[in-house]
C-alpha cells in the first residue's frame, strides 16, 4: 500500500520539482543557522531544540519501522541508552559530553545490533510487544542498577561556554543531528540496502527468496535507526543536566516518535519531519496552557487513535496520492475530451504506481 | 516452612492473575488482536470501585457485581468505535490503537481523579485466616476465590451456552463458523465486551489487593503479557497455568531475590517465551516465523 504512494510522490517531484526541493531544504538549513542568532527568544529555542530530537528519533525509528515494517515502541530506550553512557563517561573522564556524543551513539548501535538479532526473529505484534518489554527491562535495569545511581539520577557536569550563548551551542547540536539523521534516511532510501528493507515491509518471504539477505538488512536497519537517537540522546543529557531512569526510558517519548512519523508518513523521508514539527510545538502548547501531564497524555493518545483509524498511511503520501490522481484525472480528461468517471483512473494509476515501484 | 508460606500466597495472587488474563486470552483467541489496553481497563475498574466504595462504603469485592457490566459496555463501545475500524495490517496497528487508547486512558483518569496513588482499604484488609501454622491474608484469600468462581462461570459460558459456543468456533475454526451462520462482526464484539467484563471484575480485585495510580496499567499489561505469552496466546487453561507459574514465580522473586526485580521476571518471560517457544505451554502461535 505504501509502494504506490512514494512512486506517484517521486513521479511528481521529478525534473523542476527536484531543484525546487533542494533550494526549499537550502533556504531551511540557512534559516535554521541564522535562526538563534537573529532572535533570542529561549521558548522558541527550548522548542526547536526539542524538535530537532523528535527529528532525530522519528526519522531514526522511521529506518527500521517506515521502510522495513517493524513497529518499534521502545526507540525512546535507545535515547535513554545514549544519555546515559554519555553522562556516566563525562563523569569518569571529565570531558565534554559534545566529544563523547559518538560513544553514545555507538553504545545505542551496537545494543541494537545486539537486541535485533534475537527480537527480529518475530514480527507483527510479537516484535511491537517484545520492543515495549525491551524499553521496561532497560528502565528496570537503569532504575535498580547500583553505577546508574537508580532513581536518583545523575547531575552532569554544566557547560563550559560563555553564558550570553546560553542554549544556542545546545541548538546547533541537536540541529546537525536532525539534518544528519534526514540524511541517512534518504540515502538509505535510495539504496539497495533501502529497496530491500521495503521489499522485506511487502513480503519478507518473497524478499528473501529474490535473494535479499534479510537477516543482515534488518539487523543493520535497526542500528542505523538508533545509532544518531544514541548521539542525541547525550546531547539531550548535556541540556537537561539531569537525567533519571523514569525520564529518559520514558514509552511516552517512543509514542511521540511513532505518532510523528505516523502523522507525517510512514516510509516518507519528509514525513517524519514534518511529523515532528507537528508533534512537538503542539506538546510545548499543551504544556504552556495546561501545564498538568495528563492533558498530553489524553492529547497523544486521542491524536495517536484518530491517526491509525483515519489517516493510517499519513498526511504526505495521502496529499501525494490526491495530487497524483488529480493530475492524472485532467490528463485523461483532456486526452480524451470527455469526463472520465474517477474510479477507473484511480483503479489504472495503482496498477501503473505499483510497477513502477516493482522496477525501480 | 516459610517456603511453603511463600508458595501458598503465589498460589493466591495467581487465582487473580488468571482471571486479569483471560479476558486478553479470550480476545486474542477470537479476533488476533492483542489488546493492550487490558491493563488500563482494569485501572478503570480500579478507580471506579474506589470511588464507588467511597461514596457509599458497600465492599469493593461485592462492587465487581457492578463493575463487571459497566465494562462489558465499555469493551462493546471501545469494540464499535475503534476497534472495528481498523484496516490495513489490523495486528500491529490493533497494538499501536490499543496501546493509545491506554494512554489516553491514563490521563483522563488522571485528569479526573488525580494521578496519585489510591488503595481501597475494607476492614479486613488488614486481618488473615490462620491454617496451622500459616496464614492467609483475608482479601487475598477473598479474592482469589472470587476470582476463581468468575473463571468458572466464564468456563460455563462458554463451554454450555449459545454464545460460548459461537465464541469458541470463531476461535477454533472461523471459515467453519462462517458456514453455520456464526455472525463473524457479532462474536467478535462479545468476546471483546466479555474480555473487557473480566477485566472488571479484575479491577475490583486489583483495588483491594494492591495500592494504583493511573499509570498503573503498564506494570499490569506487562505482568499480563508475561502470563498470556507464557500459557499461550488464545488458551484459556494456558491463561490459568501461567498465571500460577508466574505468580508463585514472582512471589518468590521478591521474598528471595529483592521486590525490585520481582516485575522483571514477567518482562523476561515475554522476551525468551516469544523466542523459544512462541505459542506459550498451551497456546496458538503469537510470532509469525520470519524465513532463515
Amino acid at each position: 500500500m505504501g509502494r504506490a504512494s512514494e512512486a506517484g510522490s517521486r513521479a511528481a517531484g521529478g525534473g523542476t520539482g527536484v531543484r525546487l526541493r533542494h533550494a526549499v531544504v537550502a533556504a531551511a538549513a540557512v534559516l535554521a543557522a541564522l535562526f538563534p542568532l537573529a532572535v533570542r527568544n529561549d521558548f522558541f529555542l527550548n522548542m526547536l531544540i526539542l524538535t530537532c530530537l523528535l527529528v532525530v528519533l522519528s526519522s531514526g525509528w522511521n529506518v527500521v519501522s517506515g521502510y522495513a515494517g517493524y513497529v518499534s515502541l521502545g526507540h525512546s530506550a535507545f535515547l535513554g541508552v545514549g544519555a546515559y553512557t554519555v553522562a556516566l563517561l563525562a563523569l569518569r573522564w571529565q570531558l565534554s559530553p559534545f566529544l563523547l556524543a559518538p560513544l553514545g551513539a555507538l553504545a545505542a548501535a551496537v545494543l541494537a545490533a545486539v537486541v535485533g538479532l534475537v527480537m527480529m526473529r518475530a514480527r507483527g505484534h510479537a516484535f511491537v510487544i517484545m520492543t515495549i518489554a525491551f524499553l521496561f527491562i532497560m528502565q528496570l535495569v537503569t532504575l535498580n542498577a547500583s553505577f546508574t545511581n537508580g532513581s536518583h539520577g545523575l547531575t552532569l557536569p554544566l557547560p563550559t561556554w560563555s553564558r550570553q550563548w546560553q542554549n544556542v551551542p545546545f541548538y546547533y547540536a541537536m540541529a546537525l543531528l536532525a539534518a544528519l539523521s534526514v540524511g541517512l534516511s534518504a540515502w538509505v532510501r535510495r539504496t539497495k540496502f533501502g529497496l530491500g528493507l521495503l521489499a522485506i515491509r511487502e513480503d519478507e518471504e518473497k524478499a528473501a527468496a529474490m535473494g535479499v539477505p534479510t537477516g543482515i538488512y534488518k539487523v543493520s536497519a535497526f542500528a542505523a535507526s538508533t545509532f544518531l537517537v544514541g548521539a542525541a540522546g547525550g546531547v539531550y543529557a548535556y541540556y537537561l543536566t539531569f537525567i533519571d531512569p523514569l525520564g529518559l526510558f520514558n514509552i511516552i517519548v517512543s509514542v511521540q516518535t511513532v505518532l510523528a512519523v505516523m502523522l507525517g508518513g510512514r516510509g516518507t523521508v519528509w514525513g517524519p519531519v514534518l511529523g515532528a514539527f507537528v508533534v512537538e510545538p503542539l506538546s510545548e502548547l499543551a504544556n504552556t496552557y495546561f501545564g498538568a501531564s495528563q492533558v498530553h497524555l489524553v492529547l497523544f493518545g486521542a491524536l495517536m487513535m484518530l491517526v491509525v483509524l483515519f489517516l493510517p498511511r499519513g498526511v504526505l503520501p495521502t496529499l501525494a496520492e490526491r495530487l497524483e490522481r488529480r493530475r492524472r484525472l485532467r490528463a485523461a480528461a483532456a486526452e480524451a475530451g470527455a469526463p472520465v468517471r474517477l474510479a477507473e483512473v484511480g483503479e489504472g494509476g495503482a496498477r501503473q504506481d505499483g510497477r513502477e515501484g516493482a522496477m525501480t | 516452612m516459610a517456603f511453603v508460606q511463600t508458595l501458598l500466597l503465589g498460589v493466591l495472587v495467581a487465582g487473580v492473575y488468571a482471571l486479569m488474563a483471560s479476558g486478553l486470552t479470550l480476545i486474542f483467541g477470537v479476533m488476533n488482536i492483542v489488546n493492550v489496553a487490558h491493563g488500563a481497563m482494569l485501572v478503570v475498574s480500579a478507580f471506579v470501585t474506589w470511588a464507588l466504595w467511597r461514596a457509599t462504603g458497600l465492599d469493593p469485592l461485592l462492587l465487581a457485581l457492578a463493575t463487571t457490566p459497566l465494562m462489558f459496555g465499555f469493551g462493546w463501545l471501545v469494540h464499535r468505535l475503534l476497534i472495528r475500524r481498523l484496516g490495513g495490517d489490523p495486528a500491529t496497528m490493533a497494538v499501536l490503537l490499543t496501546f493509545a487508547l491506554a494512554v489516553a486512558v491514563e490521563g483522563l483518569l488522571g485528569l479526573v481523579w488525580s494521578g496519585d496513588y489510591r488503595a481501597v482499604t475494607p476492614s479486613y484488609v488488614a486481618r488473615s485466616v490462620r491454617l496451622g501454622p500459616f496464614f492467609l491474608p483475608e482479601a487475598q484469600l477473598y479474592a482469589g476465590l472470587l476470582a476463581v468462581a468468575v473463571l468458572l462461570a466464564l468456563h460455563l459460558v462458554l463451554a454450555r451456552t449459545r454464545v460460548g459456543w459461537a465464541i469458541r468456533t470463531a476461535t477454533e475454526n472461523p471459515q467453519l463458523a462462517a458456514l453455520v451462520g456464526v455472525d463473524p462482526e457479532r462474536v467478535r464484539a462479545l468476546a471483546f465486551a466479555i474480555g473487557a467484563a473480566t477485566a472488571g471484575a479484575g479491577g475490583s480485585m486489583l483495588s483491594v489487593l494492591y495500592p494504583f495510580s493511573p499509570a498503573s496499567h503498564y506494570l499490569w499489561i506487562s505482568r499480563l503479557l508475561g502470563i498470556v505469552v507464557l500459557g499461550g496466546m488464545g488458551s484459556l487453561p494456558g491463561a490459568a497455568l501461567g498465571a500460577l507459574v508466574l505468580g508463585v514465580a514472582e512471589t518468590l522473586t521478591s521474598t528471595y531475590v529483592s521486590v525490585k526485580w520481582a516485575t522483571g521476571v514477567f518482562y523476561l518471560v515475554i522476551f525468551v517465551v516469544l523466542l523459544l517457544r512462541p505459542q506459550g505451554l498451551l497456546g496458538l502461535r503469537l510470532r509469525q516465523d520470519v524465513p532463515q
